[in-house]
């Protein structure tokens, strides 16, 4: 019941963008066509759910029986950037496929602060290692469906006519508003 | 002297890290809830911008090309968690508003695109000067944007009413959806007033 | 194969790395021993602040804190009064936007004596009007399953905050969960 509630949450009513506001820089930055939109999303699924393991290991069995918990922050975004290097390196060997799919995007994924975000609040709301796990990926799954939602619709207003002064990045930010009003709908809705 | 001030301007105006660069959006959108927020949330990341800055421009002939990334993240995560931890101490009540925000600093894109950009080239005088120009072009921009939001969703500027009990505040604008409605508005304006006065010049 | 001069390059690197890495945990460590300690008395005094609020008749408290395993999650302390008025129960239920931290007085037969904000992090001029108190007071008195109602409350029920109706119910939640905790915490006296 519990785990069902987290999904719902970070899918949904805390949904990382529309609701927290992290990862607003890939969100804007790389939602102008839906096809590089969908790779973006896929590549922080993939790196927040092993990140989310590995920080929660960490943390448990290295931080806090040493009560080194103010090097939280320094030790998660170490070990997300070498996370973010070492599956580089290995997609590019081991699948080629999706490395040409995937690649550009994981180097900026370091600065997205949903991956470090998720690994600082699976310990500030105290979660053990499955919740972490399914926080975590839950909550890049929310990236990646308000990502592609949102390049789908810029795809679509791209064309049309607007006052010059709010194209481009204004004119995306309006929508950006009027999607998270559309996702409060779902605020207050627990199980 | 022409030269520092120059470097002085570009980030507070010409090069603006959240108005022209389009920079560390997260903050911009997550904390700009009162102004008191956005304030401080802008005066932290300016200590780390600072300090940052010129540590990396200190350390920029030790560091190794290949590794540069990792030691700069290093260093800005060392600054931002002393950072974390004086405001916890001394100002526990922002710290309590800011949250997780205060270590996701670290991954403010601002800080480490001006540590690869600029400090990882220039002295440290004019790094640490670019650090405090880019650190106060980004807390104008989270200033302005909070002190409309605050004055819009709750009625007062810090807390001090200003219409309030006549008319009903429009309290989405605090919310989410205003976060983004409102820098859409606000950079729409800033470059209408670009436009307009580039038309200026050319007639 | 590596040259050997590619792999003392690549010792180079690393050590520098770890350098660096090593003087920022120091200057960590330093920092954190200059700063916990006031963090840690800074939390401690406001929490000793709210819990006289909320437990206005009591003396002093008894520093064991009565927290059992049967109590609700939400429940993070109970602290009995010394000259057994009733109890001060901190509980943290989830807001809008996370925990909203709250010291919950309660009487030794069970009604509310008073309910303080000991920290919160939600929207300004909705749920952090949570910390007034006029919202507040409303759970003075009030005993057990406590309900929000959107306007007109009566007899056991409290009105919400305007549009803040998830804080109000994480607010009353806490508030109900604080009442099952010191009745449990009394029983086991």
């Amino acid at each position: 019941m519990n785990l069902i509630s987290i999904i719902i949450a970070a899918l949904f009513t805390q949904n990382f963008v529309m609701v927290k506001f992290m990862g607003i820089c890939p969100f804007l930055g790389v939602s102008k066509k839906k096809e590089t939109a969908i790779g973006m999303g896929m590549a922080v699924i993939f790196v927040m759910a092993i990140s989310s393991a590995i920080t929660y290991a960490v943390n448990r069995f290295l931080l806090v029986p040493f009560g080194l918990e103010y090097l939280q922050t320094i030790a998660f975004i170490l070990i997300i950037a070498g996370l973010v290097q070492f599956v580089e390196m290995f997609v590019k060997k081991s699948m080629p496929a999706l490395y040409s799919a995937l690649g550009i995007y994981l180097p900026l994924i370091t600065t997205n602060c949903a991956v470090l975000g998720a690994a600082l609040l699976n310990v500030q709301n105290g979660y053990n290692f499955i919740e972490s796990l399914i926080f975590g990926t839950c909550s890049a799954a929310g990236f990646a469906l308000a990502i592609v939602l949102f390049a789908g619709i810029r795809e679509a207003i791209n064309e049309k006519d607007v006052p010059i002064s709010f194209r481009g990045f204004p004119l995306a930010l309006i929508t950006a508003g009027l999607m998270a009003i559309a996702f409060m709908g779902f605020s207050g809705f627990t199980i | 002297m022409k030269q520092k001030n120059s470097i002085f301007l570009n980030g507070l105006i010409k090069e603006n890290p959240t108005f022209v660069q389009l920079l560390g959006m997260c903050p911009t959108l997550a904390v700009t809830t009162t102004l008191k927020n956005g304030f401080g949330m802008g005066l932290s990341a300016t200590a780390v911008l600072i300090a940052s800055n010129a540590l990396i421009s200190l350390l920029r002939k030790v560091i190794p090309q290949k590794v540069r990334i990792a030691a700069y993240i290093v260093i800005i995560a060392a600054f931002v968690s002393i950072i974390e931890m004086c405001l916890n101490a001394f100002l526990p009540s922002l710290a309590e508003q800011l949250g997780i925000f205060i270590p996701l600093i670290v991954v403010n894109c601002i800080i480490l695109a001006r540590a690869e950009s600029f400090a990882s080239k220039n002295s440290v005088g004019k790094s640490a000067l670019d650090g405090l120009s880019m650190g106060l072009g980004f807390t104008v921009a989270l200033c302005i944007i909070s002190a409309i939001r605050e004055f819009l969703a709750t009625g007062a500027i810090l807390e001090i009413p200003i219409y309030g009990e006549t008319i009903q505040p429009a309290s989405i604008i605090g919310m989410p959806p205003g976060g983004f409605l409102v820098l859409g508005c606000v950079i729409a304006l800033i470059n209408y007033i670009v436009r307009k006065q580039k038309e200026g010049k050319s007639e | 194969m590596l040259k050997k001069q590619d792999i003392l390059e690549i010792i180079k690197i690393g050590l520098i790395l770890f350098a660096i890495t090593a003087i920022a945990a120091l200057a960590l460590a330093a920092v954190n021993a200059k700063t916990r300690p006031i963090i840690d008395a800074n939390n401690l005094e406001k929490q000793q602040a709210a819990m006289r609020v909320v437990l206005p008749d009591a003396e002093n408290f008894e520093s064991e804190n009565l927290k059992t395993d049967k109590m609700p999650e939400t429940v993070t302390a109970v602290y009995q009064s010394t000259n057994h008025v009733g109890y001060a129960v901190l509980v943290a239920p989830n807001g809008y936007n996370g925990a909203v931290s709250l010291a919950v007085g309660v009487s030794a037969d069970g009604a509310v004596t008073g309910v303080d904000v000991i920290s919160q992090s939600e929207t300004p001029g909705l749920g952090a009007n949570c910390t007034k108190e006029s919202f507040r007071s409303q759970f003075i008195g009030k005993t057990t399953d406590i309900k929000v109602v959107k306007n007109g409350a009566v007899g056991n029920q409290i009105d919400a905050i305007s549009s803040a109706t998830v804080t109000s119910k994480a607010v009353t939640k806490g508030v109900n969960d604080a009442i099952t905790a010191a009745l449990l915490a009394k029983e086991a006296n």
